[in-house]
């Protein structure tokens, strides 16, 4: 079979004296949910911001396609074809949710001045696929609710085509009904053969989402397994105790599986 | 000061002492700049500091000398007796600025059928635009009929309003039209996402502060041309007034929102308030502390909406 799309071989990173990530391993397949699962401050956020170009890594390897790349600014993490829907959501409150869409990927006219019409009509087509409900595409975001918010963030990621997704807790602020939308969209992509990481705590999400999972603790990744060879007791005793399950195969897929 | 004191001292051309003007204003901006941008100190402190060395390095260029001015073609760029167009162009030109208007509009009315969107009513665009061209024309013709003494013509347009207006038109077209302008907003609005979407945020923010040095020098000129002179106290107490003037025209001090035509009635507003005071024969300590209030009140107002609102409060 083919290479992971997105691989980190022992991974480092430290801020000052604090290791926030230490020899960090996964892998992401086409087509596959991979659930990071962590305290809060087990590196989880640093690790997949790593991978987003957020910050450099001090030691270890991050793969695509099994190659191997430096991936130094978030404009090359998206030029990997990695898009992150950050936890904050990332949006200029200020700027209305085309311009939020567009945020340093605008289109251009021929004269290299913006094209507001364009990117209006487009965000409109994207914008309708999530949410029919969603018209007033034209306010400041920080007048719009939490889900379309999040419609709006998410849709930064499918208009430019994400080969691999990460989400970092995607379903942390919102209402059953968009929970079930980000659901539905998560599946969908998934079929469309994008590599998904998804950073939760919400054990339902990550039961009914993820192919596998993936546990940090203190920095570490401590065991990768299949979702189904696990029961959500043993999940809450890696992540609480880093206690590993009995009897159970890892599953990391590090290499061509 | 440095662009008077080398045309008159110095007997330099008004040409190349305006551009060595803009050489050291691009410098100093270039420094504050990475200052700001690049190690990441408060920029307030560095354009406080900035601006105290710099007034002292005003005063050192020619030991506190005022240097006057006597080029007539630099004089005419602060307005004044010979510093207007005459009638004929000022209407021309409001005609053209009209003309244009008008196809700006019949343009976007056009490109957004063309993407599948509905413009606005007809009427709101057209009275938008009526107003506006109204607003050009009578102001031509109004400054066409305004005679000085005995002079044969009308005055028509004072040649600073029309560098003032270009500087309008080049910052609106900058802030709405270019990637530039829209990254210089969502620096302002959040930061941390400017960076995570991958804006080159200091970048931005170097090119903002060479951007503000261009603009200086264009004041600079017109302000020394305007008095004949160069003093080194010219344009003492501007800083606050130029904040005054953003901040009633709804620029938010904590960034991120503000618009150029808000920030030109803000300014229009304060001139007003300045000149209508100066006309009642107010005394000058009444207008300073009439103008100081009304600074105060607007960035009362300011908080008060913003909280309204229910913005955060930087």
């Amino acid at each position: 079979m083919s290479h992971a799309l997105i691989s980190m071989h022992g991974v480092n990173k430290a801020f000052g004296g604090v290791q926030a990530v230490e020899n960090a391993s996964l892998a992401v397949h086409a087509g596959e949910v991979l659930a990071l699962l962590g305290h809060n401050g087990a590196g989880k956020s640093t690790l997949m911001k790593i991978l987003a170009g957020a910050y450099l890594h001090d030691a270890g390897e991050v793969r695509v396609d099994g190659r191997a790349v430096q991936i130094r600014t978030p404009v090359q993490a998206q030029t990997l074809g990695i898009e992150t829907i950050y936890q904050t959501l990332a949006l200029a409150d200020n700027l209305d949710s085309v311009a939020n869409l567009f945020l340093g990927r605008e289109i251009l006219t021929r004269w290299g001045t913006l094209d507001d019409y364009a990117m209006e009509s487009a965000a409109r087509t994207v914008f309708k696929k999530l949410n029919p409900n969603f018209q007033n595409i034209r306010v400041p975001v920080r007048a719009l609710s939490g889900g379309q918010r999040q419609v709006v963030a998410i849709s930064r990621a499918l208009y430019f085509n994400a080969r691999v997704l990460i989400m970092d807790e995607p379903c942390a602020a919102l209402g059953p009904e968009e929970t079930r939308m980000v659901h539905d969209l998560v599946r969908t992509l998934q079929g469309q053969g994008v590599g998904i990481i998804l950073i939760s705590h919400d054990m339902p999400d990550v039961f009914a989402l993820s192919n596998r999972l993936c546990v940090m603790k203190n920095g570490r990744t401590i065991g990768t397994y299949r979702t189904t060879d696990v029961d959500e007791e043993a999940v809450l005793g890696m992540i609480i105790a880093g206690r590993l399950p009995q009897g159970v195969a890892p599953c990391t897929r590090m290499e061509a599986a | 000061m440095l662009i008077a004191y080398l045309m008159y001292t110095k007997g330099w051309h008004p040409v190349p002492a305006s551009l060595a003007g803009l050489a050291v204003a691009l410098a100093v901006g270039l420094y504050q700049g990475w200052l700001v941008a690049g190690l990441g100190v408060a920029s307030f402190v560095v354009t406080l500091g900035g601006l105290m060395s710099l007034r002292g390095a005003a005063f050192l260029v020619a030991s506190g000398k005022t240097q006057p001015i006597t080029d007539p073609a630099f004089l005419m760029l602060g307005g004044g007796l010979d510093g207007a167009v005459g009638p004929l162009p000022s209407l021309l030109l409001a005609l053209a600025l009209c003309a244009w208007l008008v196809a700006r509009t019949a343009q976007r009315r056009r490109q957004q059928r063309a993407h599948g969107l509905a413009p606005r009513p007809l009427w709101v665009d057209a009275a938008a635009t009526g107003l506006f061209c109204a607003a050009a024309l009578g102001f031509a013709l109004a400054m066409g009929a305004y005679r000085i003494g005995d002079k044969p013509q009308g005055q028509g347009i004072p040649v600073p309003v029309l560098i003032w207006a270009a500087v309008v038109m080049g910052v609106s077209f900058l802030v709405n039209r270019t990637r530039f302008g829209r990254y210089v907003y969502a620096i302002g609005g959040n930061p941390e996402a400017a960076v995570l979407v991958g804006i080159p945020v200091r970048k931005v923010m170097l090119q903002l502060f060479m951007l503000l040095a261009v603009l200086v020098t264009v004041a600079a000129i017109v302000a020394v041309s305007r008095l004949n002179a160069g003093t080194n106290s010219l344009g003492t107490n501007q800083e606050l007034y130029v904040i005054a003037a953003a901040v009633i025209g709804g620029v938010a001090l904590s960034g991120g929102s503000g618009t150029v035509l808000g920030t030109v009635l803000g300014a229009l507003v304060i001139q007003f308030l300045e000149g209508g005071l100066l006309l009642l024969d107010v005394d000058i300590g009444w207008r300073m502390v009439i103008v100081g209030q009304v600074l105060i009140g607007a960035v009362v107002f300011d908080v008060l909406f913003r909280r309204a609102t229910g913005e955060r409060v930087g």
